[in-house]
């Protein structure tokens, strides 16, 4: 019962009833959540709760078995993938699915896809008002880059890069759509504490202006250091929601999380 | 940059030793030279499609069959004049590819590889074996030398227009890599998923790729016909297609100047082994073998790789 | 009625062949996730070996048939230990298979080519020339041998897949590499394995096929095609239907060219492949994608 202030913020996401089935297997069931504009929101679970599931119905990677999806009041679950960035969403991969070959800079610059525009005739002819959009993509990398900080390395390959910067990397590229939301997936693993640091204090600036961060999680230090509220999901169910305080002090998260004796759920 | 004037020196030097070659050029050097030019002009079609995304074609002497048998039967039939016809050339072979690509795009890698296999067949069989009465089969359309002006236009000729088509077949090659629409098909080429999260309309981008590979490989094939004023299938069988398609992993998929160069060196391979017909096969095996070996990145690649090396780039 | 069951049987036969060397490159495939452009290749050395050691009556036929075996291993060996192997240790992505096997095939056949300078191969009707009498049908003993040695090899793999200690760790070496290896199993040696086993039925489809088809260094390479076609027909990656596929593809193929048109039939083969591939990569018994 959350009839506060926070309602009268605008509701950014919001995942109504939504179920997912794999054959017989149920990865989501009705499973219900807000989001407010502003938050930093975070979804725990143990492995296999359906968390990544969630984050892909979310982008529209998967289609959703019954449920709707709302972003910004309207529906995007029927929309196809590629045209969720041009929404005002972004997201970041648990298992790192940037192209190792290029250079920081242009995998930055690929982020800027659906916010341009420049179809194959003008490219090939080399139109003044592409070259423009060419520079201006060039200038918002560079900016991006700076952003989180790893402007040493803009020309390098980014396959010779540590995972800590790759994933810097990564956010680079998702803000370049200019998100108004913003997933992470499992951001800070297999990171070293000072590429957590990092990356707390650039999700920090990203919270600065304005953007909803929506973080999936293991680690519980990070996500209750940074969230404004937290959903813990167990089994594709919903079982918890709250602020980092509640779910810290939650009985059935405690139990599922240390498992012990498994009671319904 | 150090780098960058280099590199505007060496093409420079490269540039103008193409221009002046036919001067000094003996035998059969300019013939050579003009076959191996429309190779690599070929290649740079399958470049787009494989080299930027990623995607296996080996069926492009198909779309060089379009170009070829255009041009001829325009010629023998409606007597259009050579550059109308190569234009229709290029325009039909774009649309096939369209066509084509309305139903092979459904698929990736592998089974797309079977599929474009199969294009290159068809189109094979239709021109060598069905339709015989039309096409005249195995044996061929002659077409007439190209006159310009009153006089022959013979083997430099030639070489100038198929320099000049090769540098702007890269040119265009270029312009469509370093834009959005290059970085998005790279990116389709290493992850699909991260491409389209990033808002890329996959399909759309392989079909503008299949359509800029159709028609570069149409212009090759009505360059191809004209200048040996013959129109045969045998130009544009399946082992054709692997030629041009090994012709890009030599050179260095993912770069139009690799990819050119492949299709120069081999082409002109080709060419040149062609009385000791019996070594072919294993020359093409051995030679795609050390390379993926070896220089899996191509010869561009491996130039890459020696500069990087030779000025320390990679360690910033 | 005659002139029905010889179009009948020959589609059987080819069918039969091309349904072999699709299941040759099967095995690797299931075993690696290799796709095996030089499973024409196979069956070409096997003709070969055949016209060396058995068509020629150097030998006895017993022994020039283990010739015919043994050939075709040592090339599925070259390839799979030079071309295909260090791909797989560097986790390739499958399109380098193909170039790798690619290349190992126009070895093998530049080789074999210029042994023999691209002539055709010997071969000869081992078998008799008296066809076979079953009742009023009488049917050629080279396509009779064909098709009882499909149906032997089919069984017989299908019996070492599921029947033998090797054959299920076999399976279990396609299905799930990282649990594989980690029971025990040898992975390397299972892929060796693999192309053994592919080899042996390539070689043997080839020695077959040899007084049918035109025997020579560069028979591989249709062979190869229409073994493909007939997988992805059928159901890529399942070897019962591998085999269907092919034999399927055999029959559509003989029936056209006798009753229709042989003009036509290629252009319309490669066609119907193209909407295949389109409309169902799985194969038309509808099987679930294997990759």
């Amino acid at each position: 019962m959350e009839w506060s202030l926070e309602k009268m913020k605008k509701t950014i996401l919001h995942f109504e009833s939504v179920s997912k089935n794999f054959g017989g297997l149920a990865a989501l069931s009705d499973v219900s959540l807000s989001v407010t504009e502003g938050d930093v929101i975070s979804l725990i679970g143990p492995n296999g709760a359906g968390k990544t599931t969630l984050l892909n119905i979310a982008t529209n990677l998967l289609p959703l078995s019954s449920g709707k999806v709302f972003f910004e009041d309207e529906r995007i679950d029927p929309l196809p993938p590629y045209r969720i960035p041009g929404r005002g969403i972004a997201r970041t991969f648990q298992i790192l699915k940037l192209p190792l070959k290029l250079s920081v800079l242009e995998n930055v610059a690929i982020g800027a896809h659906s916010r341009s525009e420049s179809g194959v005739f003008p490219i090939i002819l080399r139109l003044p008002r592409m070259r423009a959009e060419e520079m201006q993509i060039m200038e918002k990398a560079k900016e991006a880059i700076r952003f989180v900080g790893i402007d040493d390395h803009m020309n390098t390959i980014t396959g010779h890069l540590p995972l800590g910067t790759q994933r810097l990397v990564e956010m680079a590229r998702a803000l370049m759509c200019e998100p108004k939301l913003l997933f992470l997936d499992e951001v800070t693993t297999g990171l070293n504490f000072h590429e957590k640091q990092k990356v707390v204090s650039v999700l920090q600036k990203i919270r600065e202006q304005g953007t909803t961060i929506f973080i999936v999680a293991h680690d519980m230090s990070f996500v209750m250091e940074l969230s404004s509220r937290i959903y813990v999901l167990n089994f594709g169910k919903k079982i918890a929601e709250g602020s980092p305080e509640e779910i810290r002090k939650n009985r059935e998260v405690i139990d599922v999380y240390l498992g012990r004796t498994e009671t319904n759920s | 940059m150090n780098t960058k004037k280099f590199k505007i020196f060496g093409y420079s030097i490269v540039l103008l030793f193409l221009l002046i070659l036919p001067a000094f050029a003996k035998g059969n050097v300019m013939f050579l030279a003009v076959l191996g030019l429309i190779g690599g002009i070929a290649a740079l079609g399958v470049n787009i499609f494989f080299g930027y995304c990623g995607q296996v074609n080996f069926g492009a002497a198909g779309f060089m069959a379009i170009g070829g048998y255009c041009v001829a039967f325009f010629e023998r039939d409606l007597h259009t004049p050579y550059l109308l016809g190569l234009v229709l050339g290029i325009v039909a072979s774009g649309l096939v590819a369209l066509l084509v690509s309305l139903f092979l795009l459904r698929l990736r890698h592998f089974v797309l590889g079977l599929g474009t296999t199969a294009f290159g067949l068809a189109i094979y069989s239709m021109f060598a074996k069905g339709f015989t009465a039309y096409t005249h089969g195995e044996d061929g359309v002659s077409l007439n030398a190209l006159h310009l002006f009153g006089i022959q236009a013979g083997d430099k000729f030639f070489y100038y227009v198929a320099l000049i088509c090769t540098i702007l077949c890269i040119w265009i090659s270029h312009a469509v890599r370093n834009s959005r629409v290059g970085r998005g098909m790279v990116a389709i080429a290493e992850n699909e998923v991260a491409a389209t999260s990033m808002g890329v309309d996959i399909d759309h981008y392989l079909r503008i790729a299949l359509v800029l590979n159709g028609l570069l490989d149409g212009l090759a094939g009505g360059l191809l016909v004209k200048y040996l004023n013959f129109c045969s299938p045998a130009h544009f069988s399946l082992p054709y297609s692997i030629l041009i398609f090994i012709a890009v992993v030599v050179g260095g998929a993912g770069s139009a100047l690799g990819a050119a160069l492949g299709g120069i060196i081999m082409f002109t391979i080709n060419e040149v082994l062609t009385p000791l017909a019996l070594y072919h096969t294993l020359a093409y095996g051995v030679i795609l073998g050390a390379i993926l070996l070896f220089m899996p990145d191509g010869i561009a690649g491996g130039i890459r790789t020696l500069s990087h090396r030779w000025s320390g780039v990679s360690r910033r | 009625m005659e002139f029905f069951l010889l179009v009948l049987v020959s589609g059987i036969s080819i069918g039969s062949v091309w349904g072999l060397t699709g299941l040759a490159f099967t095995a690797i495939f299931n075993a690696s996730r290799v796709i095996n452009f030089g499973g024409g290749e196979v069956a070409m050395v096997g003709a070969y070996a055949g016209g060396l050691f058995v068509f020629s009556g150097i030998v006895p036929i017993p022994v020039g048939l283990l010739g015919v075996i043994a050939m075709p291993i040592v090339a599925g060996f070259f390839m799979n230990r030079v071309f295909a192997e260090p791909l797989v240790k560097r986790k390739a992505p499958v399109i380098s298979s193909v170039l790798a096997t690619l290349a190992a095939a126009l070895i093998i056949s530049g080789v074999i080519g210029l042994i023999t300078k691209f002539q055709y191969f010997q071969t000869g009707l081992i078998f008799g020339t008296k066809p076979i009498v079953l009742g009023v049908f009488s049917i050629s003993r080279q396509y009779t041998a064909i098709i009882v040695s499909v149906v032997g090899l089919a069984f017989g793999y299908w019996f070492f897949l599921n029947k033998t200690h090797l054959g299920l760790g076999l399976q279990a070496a396609g299905i799930d590499p990282d649990m594989a290896s980690q029971v025990g199993i040898n992975m390397v040696r299972m892929r060796d394995l693999a192309w053994v086993v592919s080899s042996v039925i390539g070689g043997i489809a080839g020695f077959l096929a040899a007084p049918l088809l035109i025997a020579s260094a560069v028979m591989g390479l249709p062979l190869v095609v229409y073994g493909f076609i007939g997988a992805v027909l059928g159901g890529f990656g399942y070897p019962l239907a591998t085999l269907a596929g092919g034999i399927i593809l055999g029959l559509f193929v003989q029936f056209f060219t006798a009753y229709i048109s042989p003009a036509h039939t290629d252009f319309l083969v490669f066609l119907a492949l193209m909407v295949i591939c389109a409309y169902r990569p799985t194969g038309i018994l509808g099987l679930k994608m294997y990759e």
